[in-house]
């Protein structure tokens, strides 16, 4: 049985994981800028959330600098705190 | 002194003349209290991405400013008391701002300003360019790729061209429907390998 088992696992470990880069590293020109909040999306759900680093693999130093920024434009009404769906 | 930037959201269906007082006005509280402006942007009518006090947009005006925080607990209070005012946010962006560092960046903030009006122009002319002859285009496409701008932008100006250039083809006569299909050829394998790789660069960074 436990033969089985790792033949069933094996598989598993070969699929292809492509390594996720922080955009902000890879790019010196991206800049993370509250009033810029068309850059800010992409880093936000369809609802509006902020999506984890685990997702976008981004950096811890720039995603923290990124929810600063995404939470300065939202007091500022360039993003929403919420989407709801209607 | 330190350097400060503050946006304000006022009415976006007031006068112009109204929010140009009303921007003269808290320019004035800036420079009465010691504070030297560095630029004000109006970024103009914006639809609010949630509405406020029932209003769905705003009005935007950035200052961007050097001085003291006394400048900054005074403006706010009057923001407060202004009921023109729908949102206001201050930053602080460096801890300590020379007098002459003031002056690089007015004149820097100039130079930017005629260099943007330059640019303008000069896409207006290439736009131009481009629908009189496709050679023309295809060097000014390669010019535009290189420049450090975002990446978003690149892709938009890469996407751009092709829908502008169909048109021309029908309108042009057929001799230059010829020249034009010679073209494309060599212009063709150049620009769509660069195209995918930013594509592909996209698509990992968002996985």
């Amino acid at each position: 049985m436990a033969f089985q088992r790792q033949r069933t696992h094996t598989p598993r470990k070969k699929f292809f994981h492509r390594r996720k880069v922080c955009r902000f590293c890879v790019d010196s020109n991206l800049k993370i800028d509250y009033k810029n909040p068309s850059m800010l999306r992409s880093f936000l759900t369809e609802r509006g959330k902020i999506i984890p680093r685990r997702i976008t693999g981004t950096c811890a130093k720039h995603q923290r600098e990124l929810t600063v920024a995404i939470k300065r434009s939202r007091t500022l009404a360039l993003l929403p705190y919420v989407v709801t769906e209607s | 002194m330190r350097r400060y930037e503050t946006i304000f959201i006022t009415l976006a269906d007031m006068p112009a003349e109204e929010t140009e007082a009303l921007i003269e006005r808290y320019k004035s509280i800036v420079t009465s209290l010691e504070g030297s402006m560095i630029k004000i942007e109006k970024w103009g009518k914006r639809k609010l991405a949630y509405p406020i006090e029932k209003r769905k947009e705003g009005f935007y005006v950035l200052f961007d400013f050097g001085g003291e925080s006394k400048i900054i607990s005074e403006i706010e209070r009057n923001f407060k008391i202004d009921d023109k005012i729908v949102r206001f946010q201050t930053v602080k962006i460096a801890d300590s701002i020379s007098q002459e560092e003031i002056e690089k960046e007015l004149a820097e903030s100039k130079k930017k300003a005629e260099e943007e009006a330059r640019r303008r122009e000069e896409a207006e002319a290439r736009r131009k360019e481009e629908a009189e002859t496709r050679k023309r285009e295809a060097a000014a496409a390669a010019a535009v790729a290189p420049p450090p701008e975002e990446k978003v932008v690149e892709e938009v100006s890469t996407d751009v061209p092709p829908p502008e250039e169909k048109p021309d083809e029908s309108v042009d006569g057929e001799a230059e429907q010829v020249e034009e299909k010679e073209e494309e050829g060599k212009v063709a394998p150049e620009a769509e390998p660069a195209e995918a790789e930013v594509e592909v660069e996209k698509k990992e960074g968002e996985e």
